[in-house]
């Protein structure tokens, strides 16, 4: 099922982190509403059930100290709050502003493999917000459409098809590498992980960041599948926080709207209309040539199978007979088995948000920050990095 | 004019026993933030050498960031051009801090002494100043490059 977390919800849903000196729990009404930085802090001590003075020790303060400052004698030092943070599991950013994103109530919030993808994606995001800070932003390009008007099915066909048609404005081919084309043409990052079995992706949008995490998968028309329907929350604008989809072609989530909406785009992005007519033209399919055909959009046959019955391309009967068949058959069929191999290899392939790496580099390069952000998003220690670019390398001594 | 010497470097002297070296060659211009001042207090677990110079008060009293918007600035830096993530708020702080002291008015042109990591590979100048990106001629004019300088200061 999908989850969404929106812009400006507040509500904590659990403390997961359990430290041995601050385990405790918040809610919204305790913590999240407070005036100050005291006022958090004082709160902070309350539940951590330690004693003021013993609190005070554990962040290098004398009581006088922390009693100023929880009485607004004297500010809480960069230090202090660093070591608050630490102690207790919450950023510095929290005990200044009370202001928790929604990625990160997310990332405390939730387990298993959508738990670790959220907890990368928000440490991506916080990159990017970071980078563009430093101006370096996202170089967000949606398309310009009106979707006011008009069904959520239709809504995602007309997104789908303004998208088309900003690809081939941008002279890109439409069946390169889907990741590295969505960020080439749309601006938007895109993180895979690999996060085992149970979740197929996110994305997250802010003002700042345009972010989609994909899991690395076997089943390479699913990650690209998964990979559009994202694109389309991100390009309709769904969801100003992070969006989950564990399962993309689960059945229940489809009912939803903006996953109506978002699978609309996905199939019509993916199996443009006329790229389908022209393929059947006259003389129908043949399962060698939906086969084919399967291998060509790197669709699954179960999803093309639907959309070509969706078009009335083909009739009932047939789209049975063509949905029986996998991935790896339809490859077989097609006699293209070296080249679904090929898709397979790169699908299971991890991958750091390319546009962000090109950024932080660029960052690196014009001096404005050290080389650890760029080798931590690729990770790689940072020492060898260095190595690495420092020495001269690719003249081979023949002689 | 101050100079900033980081922890590491701090450590570098004292793992040879060669403080009195670097007090000499501060002469009296040395500083520190309040986060280098904790991080050598935790070093000196190791380096007790390192306990005398709070004593002794040669870097003279750490500087703090008190006002939130400083802090928050210097949080900032610490991961954006440090790389330091919210989950460990004390990793490159001192760095952070000394980076963005360096900035203030009172110690306009002052020197740093860092790690080559945190040092000669970025413009310390620039990094502060939100929305601004400095140019390659902006790198470190006023950077020591420490494990050299500790090296040669030792050998003397």
């Amino acid at each position: 099922m999908p989850t969404t977390l929106t812009r400006g919800s507040t509500r904590l849903l659990g403390f997961a982190i359990v430290p041995d000196l601050c385990d405790f729990r918040k809610d919204a009404g305790s913590i999240a509403s407070m005036p100050s930085t005291s006022d958090r802090v004082r709160n902070l001590i309350k539940e951590s059930g330690l004693t003021q003075h013993d609190f005070a020790l554990r962040i290098g303060l004398d009581d006088s100290k922390l009693s100023k400052a929880l009485g607004g004698g004297r500010r809480f030092s960069s230090l202090d709050l660093a070591r608050i943070a630490d102690l207790c599991e919450v950023t510095v950013d929290w005990l200044i502003t009370g202001a928790e994103p929604p990625l990160a109530i997310a990332a405390r919030t939730t387990g298993g493999s959508a738990g670790t993808a959220i907890r990368e994606a928000e440490r991506l995001s916080t990159m990017r917000s970071d980078m563009a800070d430093l101006g370096f932003p996202q170089p967000w390009r949606p398309p310009e459409i009106n979707l006011r008007s008009g069904g959520w099915a239709d809504q995602g066909g007309r997104l789908a098809k303004a998208a088309l048609e900003q690809v081939r404005r941008r002279g890109v081919v439409e069946q390169a590498n889907l990741v590295e084309l969505v960020e080439a043409v749309f601006g938007a990052d895109v993180a895979v992980l690999d996060l085992g079995s149970g979740f197929d992706g996110l994305a997250t949008s802010t003002d700042e960041v345009k972010l989609i995490v994909l899991a690395t998968s076997q089943v390479p028309a699913r990650q690209r599948f998964t990979l559009a329907h994202e694109l389309g929350h991100l390009l309709a604008g769904d969801d100003q926080g992070v969006h989950l989809d564990e399962d993309v072609f689960d059945t229940a989530q489809a009912k939803n709207p903006s996953e109506m909406r978002a699978n609309s785009f996905a199939a019509t992005f993916l199996m443009p209309e006329e790229t389908l007519r022209a393929a059947v033209g006259s003389a129908g399919l043949t399962e060698r040539d939906f086969a084919a055909l399967a291998c060509d959009l790197i669709v699954t046959p179960l999803t093309l199978a639907f959309r070509l019955k969706g078009l009335r391309l083909i009739d009932a009967g047939t789209c049975d007979r063509f949905r029986s068949l996998t991935g790896r058959m339809a490859a077989s069929v097609a006699g293209r088995a070296a080249e679904f191999a090929q898709h397979v290899t790169e699908s299971s392939r991890p991958r750091p948000p390319g546009l962000l790496a090109r950024d932080t580099y660029a960052a690196h390069d014009v001096g404005a920050t050290t080389l650890r952000p760029y080798a931590n998003l690729i990770g790689v220690d940072v020492d060898d990095v260095r190595r690495a670019l420092d020495v001269e390398s690719g003249a081979f001594d023949a002689s | 004019m101050s100079t900033f010497p980081d922890n590491t470097v701090l450590c570098n002297f004292a793992a040879v026993d060669r403080l009195d070296l670097l007090q000499a060659v501060l002469n009296g211009r040395g500083r520190w933030t309040a986060t280098v001042a904790y991080e050598a207090g935790r070093s000196a677990r190791f380096l007790p050498a390192l306990a005398s110079i709070a004593t002794e008060g040669w870097l003279e009293e750490p500087i703090e960031i008190a006002a939130e918007p400083d802090v928050q600035r210097v949080n900032r830096v610490r991961r954006a051009v440090f790389g330091g993530t919210d989950d460990e708020p004390l990793k490159h702080l001192g760095e952070a801090e000394t980076c963005f002291v360096k900035e203030w008015t009172a110690f306009a042109g002052s020197w740093w002494i860092g790690p080559v990591s945190s040092t000669t590979d970025h413009a310390v100048s620039s990094a502060t100043e939100p929305q601004q990106k400095s140019s390659p001629t902006s790198w470190p004019a006023r950077l020591l490059p420490p494990v050299e300088t500790a090296t040669t200061l030792v050998r003397q």
